[in-house]
């Protein structure tokens, strides 16, 4: 099996495939690394995305096969799996709430990610959806710095643009965001589909 | 409907919203109708935004806008952890200006906020002329803020280059850097960021040292979660090996990170991100590689205060100094031109820069006849004995360590790096465990020498009269007679050279701690017996340390004679050997 430092390589070459195969390895690998960091924290801890995604990397990544842009890519690639990863973690306690019998994945049990106590994940992941069919860039943008949990600089890194561009595109998309939201009410967004 | 219009709609709400207030009214009416709705929607919906999507602090937080009691002048600075503003108090109750730091600019704000919190704590509980000073908080705009002591003038480095300040008042004012540390360390806070934007220097000289953001404070229950979280921020120029590893991290790593400011200080280049370096160079920099020997980037950096950064900056905690105290006072030392404990203390070293401190009492030495040169051969001696006791703890115990599979040895940081009495209790029972269980079947040499090395350390530790010392007189003798026998075999045959050598430096240690933990005329026997395996490692091996010892050797024992004739006598074969060591001193020592 490809690694993820070969897989990464493969995709900036333009391998799309590839990009396939990364996203669920990094899923993974992620999940794994979360439940080993909170089974060595004490109870309760809360882990933050951003510090997942920079941990993941330094894991998973040889760092010695890997350029800039690679780097660029995972964090790419990390920030699509955290979403995935939130987002599951919303549906399953939401199953849950439900009755609809508990999913006792190990993760579920250890892994509390920190993320703030009233969002409401799965709206927020049905409204990026459809901010990406409006406009990408902003969508990635959201994507990278809510669930990638990358600062302002180390996104502008990632798109290869200036740290006012991403401000500015993070403002629209808040705006954007938070208008969709305001139109849907946030229970919609429990339907919204699969990303 | 929107999807044709939407790069318009974007970027003239981007246009609108970056607008002041006033003009915002005449940027729409310009607008079409179509265009103007839909900026005016998202306009009201970023207002109405959930915390979540909430904005950054900027949007609160203008220059001129008055934040509870204090007006903001301007923005001092940005990152992920906030943002600080040049403040002064809206009623001029305090007539100085103030900084004030506001979280923001993280999404994550819970996490955000917990370590603002944090920091505000840490600054309140840190009361010392050189880090900045706590002066107010509070919450405005659902954002708590907090102000603090306005650190004015230039980061060190700067401050060094600018003032093209002579290395000893860079060391100077350095030292202040370490006073901070020091006394932040003596409260258990680790800083974790140290570098040359958080040093400040002021134009009247003195130091700040600011933004304790990602500071930790070290304690038994924090010490399994806190310090061992994973990534926080961190600028990878100053970055420990541990802290770029994600491992838990010690009061050693903040000394690591002031070898690589002091590493500036002294030749104007960071150690860990020249100019151009890739990312994964820098971390490869970080983790593996030693930095360019200071004075081969900067002529003016003398050999001393190389030693003492790269012994700042090495790899493993366990072989940079162990507090800041250890590094500050090394650079006191260096200023006062006396020898400096990241150099190996050589005879001749040791000579040199006695020499150099007292001149004019060299110049008697060297007129004078074999006393004068056998005081100096003491002198040496005693400064080597002091020297070797400190290095040989952390040598033999890194060894012995090894030996033990780490099992017996897993102590953890707080211990490692504070070593109170109590942990090193702990230490010396584990380690006499574990001796005492290897040594019932220790038939192969090398181990029997590694073992008795390691009793011998034990017992320095349990009661060597010349350093600090458990006051275990008992347990020091019975370690040290454990030596000996594993030793006896080893040093007494007639074994190569190279192998009887370092038995026999043990045998001389071992008998030269027994004299001083015996009654006197007990004593004498023990000094004797070392001097006689000295004499004997002179025999094997031919070098200056050798002689030294025995000079050492002789000069114990006649410290301890009652008998004139004799002591003299003794006194005499000490000042030969030094002086045949100390002729040979300069051209076989120097090369």
């Amino acid at each position: 099996m490809a690694d993820i430092t070969e897989l990464l390589s493969r995709w900036q070459t333009g391998d799309r495939a590839a990009f396939d195969e990364l996203v669920p390895r990094v899923y993974g690998e992620m999940r794994a690394i979360a439940a080993h960091l909170l089974r060595s924290e004490r109870p309760g801890h809360l882990l933050e995305t951003s510090a997942l995604v920079h941990e993941a990397y330094l894991r998973l990544v040889d760092q010695t096969r890997i350029n800039w842009s690679g780097r660029a890519h995972f964090f790419g690639a990390a920030a699509n799996a955290m979403r995935r990863i939130l987002v599951d973690q919303a549906r399953r306690r939401l199953a849950g709430k439900r009755g609809a019998g508990a999913v006792h994945e190990p993760l579920d049990l250890a892994v509390q990610i920190a993320i703030e106590p009233d969002l409401d994940v799965l709206a927020l992941n049905s409204a990026l959806d459809d901010l990406q069919s409006v406009d990408a860039d902003l969508a990635r943008v959201v994507e990278l710095r809510y669930f990638g949990g990358l600062t302002l600089d180390e996104t502008a890194d990632v798109l290869g643009v200036s740290p006012q561009t991403v401000s500015r595109d993070w403002t629209v998309a808040r705006a954007w965001l938070s208008r969709r939201l305001g139109e849907t009410g946030s229970s919609a967004g429990s339907q919204g589909s699969p990303h | 409907m929107d999807q044709a219009r939407w790069p318009t709609v974007k970027r003239e709400f981007a246009r609108v919203q970056e607008a002041a207030p006033d003009e915002r009214a005449s940027l729409l009416d310009a607008l079409d109708a179509d265009v103007r709705g839909e900026v005016q929607s998202l306009l009201a919906a970023l207002e109405a935004a959930p915390p979540l999507l909430g904005g950054d602090a900027g949007d609160v937080f203008r220059p001129g806008a008055v934040v509870g009691p204090y007006r903001l002048l301007g923005v001092l600075g940005r990152g992920g952890m906030g943002a600080v503003y040049r403040v002064e108090r809206a009623d001029g109750e305090i007539p100085r200006q103030l900084a004030l730091k506001v979280a923001g600019d993280l999404v994550f704000a819970p996490e955000a906020q917990r370590r603002f919190i944090h920091e505000r704590e840490i600054l309140a509980g840190l009361d010392h002329p050189n880090i900045v000073r706590l002066v107010d908080g509070g919450v405005a705009a659902g954002r708590r803020y907090f102000v603090m002591e306005l650190a004015e003038g230039t980061p060190i480095t700067t401050y060094c280059r600018e003032r093209q300040l002579a290395m000893r008042e860079r060391i100077r004012l350095f030292r202040q850097v370490c006073a901070a540390i020091q006394y932040a360390h003596q409260r258990l806070v680790l800083h974790r960021d140290i570098k040359p934007g958080n040093v400040i220097v002021r134009p009247d000289g003195q130091v700040r040292v600011l933004d304790f953001g990602i500071a930790q404070v070290v304690g038994p229950e924090t010490l399994t979660a806190d310090t061992r979280t994973v990534m926080h921020p961190m600028s990878l120029a100053c970055a420990s090996p541990e802290q770029l590893r994600g491992e838990p991290l010690a009061l050693t790593s903040d000394i690591y990170s002031l070898g690589t400011l002091l590493y500036e200080v002294i030749t104007g280049v960071n150690p860990q991100s020249p100019p151009g370096a890739s990312l994964e160079a820098a971390m490869r920099l970080v983790l593996h590689e030693a930095p360019p020997r200071p004075g081969t980037v900067s002529r003016a950096v003398p050999r001393d205060l190389e030693a003492v950064t790269l012994k700042a900056l090495a790899k493993a905690p366990a072989d940079r100094y162990q507090s800041v105290g250890e590094l500050d006072a090394d650079l006191e030392r260096w200023l006062d031109g006396r020898p400096v404990t990241a150099v190996p203390p050589r005879p001749w070293y040791v000579v040199s820069r006695w020499v150099t401190r007292h001149k004019v009492a060299a110049a008697t030495a060297a007129l004078a006849l074999a006393g004068i040169v056998a005081a100096l051969g003491v002198a040496l001696v005693q400064y080597r004995q002091a020297e070797r006791a400190r290095a040989s703890a952390e040598a033999r115990f890194a060894e012995v360590r090894r030996l033990a599979n780490s099992l017996i040895f897993q102590f953890d940081d707080v211990v490692r790096t504070r070593s109170t009495t109590d942990a090193r209790q702990r230490i010396v029972t584990d380690a006499l465990q574990y001796l005492d269980r290897l040594a019932a079947e220790a038939s192969d040499a090398a181990l029997r020498l590694e073992l008795a090395q390691g009793y011998l350390r034990v017992a320095q530790i349990q009661g060597n009269p010349n350093e600090a010392n458990l006051g275990n007189t008992d347990g020091a003798r019975s370690s040290a007679r454990k030596a000996l026998t594993l030793l006896e075999p080893l040093a007494g045959g007639p074994a190569a050279a190279a192998e009887t050598a370092p038995a026999l430096e043990s045998v001389v240690a071992a008998n030269r701690l027994l004299s001083l933990l015996v009654p006197r005329d007990e004593g004498l026997a023990y000094a004797r017996a070392a001097l006689t395996a000295a004499q004997r490692r002179v025999a094997v091996s031919r070098t200056d340390e050798a002689r030294v010892a025995l000079a050492s050797g002789e000069f114990a024992l006649a410290a301890q004679l009652s008998d004139p004739a004799e002591r003299r006598q003794h006194f005499e074969a000490a000042a030969v050997s030094s002086s045949r060591c100390w002729r040979n001193g300069p051209t076989t020592l120097r090369a």
